[in-house]
C-alpha cells in the first residue's frame, strides 16, 4: 500500500458545498482542486441494517465538477483512542474507490467518547501516549481506505500544558510514527499562535516540512477573547504574508485548499471566495517546484515534564463531557474545569447544534420564536442541550430535539402538528416515501404566516386538511441506483 | 420543475408539495404564496374557492429564490393568551433571506455532518436575528406556555 502520493501537484481549490456553485460554474479554472468532505453527504438514519446512504447521483455530480477531487474526511478524527464504526470507515472506502484520489485526509483531533459524541473536534492528549493512539488511528485508517493519509494540523482553545508536547513536536512525532503525510492547516496554526499557544515559526520548526502535501487556508473572528477558526471568510492580513513565505518551504505541496463554511457565504459573497483563489494562484505560481524530495527523520527534542497521569482515554471523557454541558467528576476533569477554552468551545457546540436544528427543522424552529420569542426559543434551546449530547448528523440532532419537544409537551397551539409535519418531510427526504400528514385545521396559512416570518392573524379555520410531502431532488430519479450503493458498501 | 397542487381527496383538501420545497422556508413561502395567488383568494391558500382545486401550480426554484420577497418592518397584531406580538424583521436581515435559502437551503449537505470548522456556524445566529420580537410587548405567547 502507497504511504506517499503518486501524483504531480494538483494547484488550488476550495472544500466543496452548494454554497459556491456558481462560483464553480462561473470560473472553473480557479479550481483545480475541490475537496470533497464526505459525511457532509451522508444522511444518517435510524434503521441499525442501512445506518448510512448516500445517492450516487451526488457523488455523480461531484465526479462532474471541475478539479481534480481529494477526499477529506470530517467524521471520525484520528487523533483520538476510539475506532470509527464499521459501517462509517465502509461507506468513507466506498467513497475514496470512488473518487480514486491521490490521498486521503482526516483530522488530528477527536469527537467522541465511549458514551457520547461531542460535536465538536476537540484536541487530542499531547503525550507520547497520545502520539501512539494517534498513529494507531492513521494505520487503521490507511489499511481500510488503502490510499495514502495525511492527517491535518488542528485548533486547540485549550492553554499549553506543561505535561504535554508542544504542539509542532506532538504533530511531528505523529506523522514520523505513522509514516504519513501532513495537511498543514495554516490557520489553525495561526489561531493557536494567536490565542496564547505555540508561535507558528516555532511550530513550523517542529514539523518535517517534506511531509507536507496539502495546506489548508481560510479566515475567521473573535469571539469572547479567542480567535475562532470559523472559515468565515477572507484570510487574515498577517496570515498572508506567512502563506507567501511557507509555501516555498514546502517540497512536496501538492494543493492549497481555501476553507469557507457554507452559511458564511450568503453574508461575505462568492466575490470574496473569488478574490482569495486568485491570491492563491498567485502564491502557486511562485512557488518554488522541488517535488520528489523525500522526508527525513526530525530531531526529537523535548519530553513531556514529569510522568503522564493522564492516558489519552481520560482526556477524552474529561473533556468531552465538559464541553457538552456534563459535570466534571475526576482530576482532570475538575482542572479544565478552569479553562477558559472550555467554556469557549461549549458556546461554540451551541451554535453549530442549533443551527443544525434550524437548517433541518426551520418551520419548527421558526414557529417556536414566533409564538416563544427568541429568548424563550434560546431557553428551550438551552434546556435540551443540558439534557441531550450532540448529534453528529444533523437528521439525528433533528430527530433529538423532535423527540425533546414531544416530551416537554409545549401549549403552543398546532405546535405538535407543525414538529410532525416537518419530522414526515426530513423522513421522506431520507427514505423517499411519499408520506400524508393529516390536519384537523387548515395548515397553509399558518405555514406560510411562518414561512413569511410571522404569525397568521386568525386562528387557522377548522376541516379536513392533509399535506403529501413527495420525494424530491437528488435521487428521486434513481433509486435503482441509491440501492446500487448500499449494495456496493454491504449496507444490508 | 417541482409542483405544488392543490386536490380533494375524499372528504379532505389536500396540498402535495415536495419535501424539498418543504424544507425550505423560502421555497414553502414561495410556493404557497403561489397557490394562494393561483387560488384568487391572496389571504389563505386553500378552501376558499372550492371550483379551483385540482389545480397544479408549477414554479421554478430559482425563480422562487430569487425573487424578491419584501417583508418590510411590520406590526402585527394576534390576539394571544396574554399581551400583543410585535414582530419586525429587519431590513437587513430580511433582504438575506432570499439569498441564504438559496445558498444553503440546497438539500445538498443538509442533513449530513457538519463541514469541517474548529470555529462557529452562523446560521442559528442569524436565524433568531431574522424573528425579533419587541421586548415592550412582553414574553411573545401563542395560547400560552405550560
Amino acid at each position: 500500500m502507497a504511504v506517499w502520493p503518486d501524483t504531480l501537484a494538483l494547484g488550488i481549490g476550495a472544500t466543496y458545498s452548494g454554497a459556491i456553485d456558481p462560483l464553480i460554474e462561473r470560473h472553473p479554472e480557479l479550481f483545480d482542486v475541490l475537496e470533497i468532505e464526505p459525511q457532509t453527504l451522508w444522511i444518517k438514519t435510524a434503521d441499525p441494517q442501512r445506518p448510512f446512504r448516500v445517492q450516487k447521483q451526488v457523488l455523480e455530480y461531484l465526479a462532474g465538477l471541475p478539479g481534480h477531487k481529494i477526499i477529506h474526511s470530517v467524521g471520525r478524527p484520528i487523533g483520538g483512542t476510539l475506532a470509527p464504526e464499521v459501517a462509517e470507515l465502509d461507506l468513507l472506502k466506498a467513497t475514496v474507490e470512488y473518487f480514486q484520489p491521490p490521498w486521503a485526509s482526516d483530522h488530528l483531533s477527536f469527537n467522541h467518547t465511549e458514551e457520547f459524541a461531542t460535536g465538536f473536534f476537540l484536541p487530542p492528549r499531547q503525550t507520547l501516549a497520545g502520539v501512539e493512539a494517534a498513529s494507531r488511528a492513521i494505520r487503521r485508517l490507511h489499511a481500510a481506505l488503502k490510499v495514502p493519509i495525511s492527517v491535518e494540523t488542528g485548533v486547540s482553545y485549550l492553554r499549553p500544558r506543561a505535561d504535554e508536547l508542544p504542539d509542532g513536536e506532538f504533530v511531528g512525532r505523529v506523522v514520523e510514527m505513522a509514516n504519513c503525510g501532513l495537511l498543514l492547516d495554516l490557520h489553525n496554526v495561526y489561531c493557536n499562535d494567536v490565542n496564547g499557544r505555540q508561535p507558528i515559526e516555532e511550530f513550523l520548526a517542529q514539523l518535517p516540512l517534506e511531509r507536507v502535501w496539502e495546506v489548508h487556508v481560510a479566515g475567521g473572528f473573535t469571539l469572547d477573547g479567542f480567535y475562532l477558526d470559523a472559515h468565515s471568510g477572507s484570510i487574515p492580513e498577517p496570515l498572508l504574508q506567512i502563506i507567501e513565505e511557507t509555501i516555498p518551504r514546502l517540497p512536496n505541496v501538492k494543493a492549497i485548499v481555501f476553507e469557507i463554511f457554507p452559511s458564511f457565504v450568503p453574508h461575505v459573497g462568492l466575490d470574496l471566495v473569488k478574490d482569495q483563489l486568485e491570491w492563491l494562484h498567485s502564491v502557486w505560481q511562485r512557488r518554488k517546484v522541488s517535488e520528489g524530495v523525500r522526508p527525513s527523520p526530525i530531531t526529537l527534542r523535548s519530553e513531556p515534564a514529569g510522568p503522564d497521569l493522564v492516558p489519552p482515554a481520560m482526556w477524552e471523557r474529561a473533556l468531552g463531557r465538559l464541553v457538552v454541558g456534563k459535570a466534571a467528576d475526576d482530576e482532570i476533569g475538575r482542572e479544565l474545569l478552569q479553562e477558559p477554552g472550555v467554556q469557549v468551545v461549549e458556546r461554540l457546540i451551541h451554535e453549530f447544534r442549533g443551527s443544525m436544528i434550524v437548517r433541518v427543522l426551520p418551520v419548527t424552529s421558526r414557529f417556536l420564536m414566533l409564538a416563544l420569542g427568541t429568548e424563550g426559543f434560546r431557553t428551550i434551546l438551552a434546556d435540551y442541550w443540558s439534557k441531550c449530547t450532540p448529534q453528529m448528523y444533523a437528521s439525528m440532532e433533528a430527530h433529538s430535539f423532535a423527540r425533546y419537544l414531544a416530551a416537554l409537551g409545549l401549549r403552543v397551539p398546532h405546535l405538535a402538528k407543525i414538529v410532525e409535519f416537518e419530522q414526515a418531510v426530513l423522513a421522506t427526504q431520507i427514505d423517499e416515501q411519499i408520506r400524508i400528514v393529516k390536519f384537523d385545521f387548515e395548515p397553509l396559512p399558518l405555514l406560510r404566516a411562518i414561512s413569511e416570518g410571522r404569525l397568521p392573524k386568525e386562528p387557522p379555520q377548522t376541516g379536513d386538511f392533509e399535506i403529501e410531502i413527495t420525494p424530491d431532488g437528488f435521487g428521486n430519479e434513481a433509486r435503482s441506483e441509491v440501492d446500487e450503493l448500499w449494495l456496493a458498501s454491504n449496507f444490508h | 420543475m417541482p409542483k405544488a397542487a392543490i386536490t380533494r381527496k375524499g372528504g379532505a383538501v389536500r396540498l402535495t408539495v415536495s419535501a424539498r420545497v418543504a424544507n425550505d422556508l423560502g421555497l414553502l413561502q414561495g410556493a404557497l404564496k403561489n397557490i394562494a395567488d393561483r387560488l384568487g383568494h391572496t389571504a389563505c391558500a386553500t378552501g376558499c374557492d372550492i371550483f379551483h382545486i385540482g389545480q397544479e401550480v408549477e414554479f421554478g426554484i430559482n425563480d422562487v429564490a430569487l425573487n424578491p420577497q419584501p417583508l418590510p418592518p411590520r406590526a402585527l397584531t394576534f390576539i394571544p393568551a396574554r399581551g400583543t406580538i410585535t414582530v419586525t424583521i429587519p431590513d437587513k436581515v430580511n433582504n438575506n433571506i432570499d439569498l441564504l435559502n438559496k445558498a444553503i437551503g440546497n438539500v445538498l449537505g443538509k442533513l449530513g455532518c457538519e463541514a469541517c470548522c474548529s470555529g462557529f456556524d452562523i446560521l442559528f445566529r442569524t436565524e433568531i436575528n431574522t424573528v425579533a420580537l419587541d421586548e415592550k410587548a412582553g414574553v411573545a405567547r401563542f395560547g400560552g406556555v405550560a
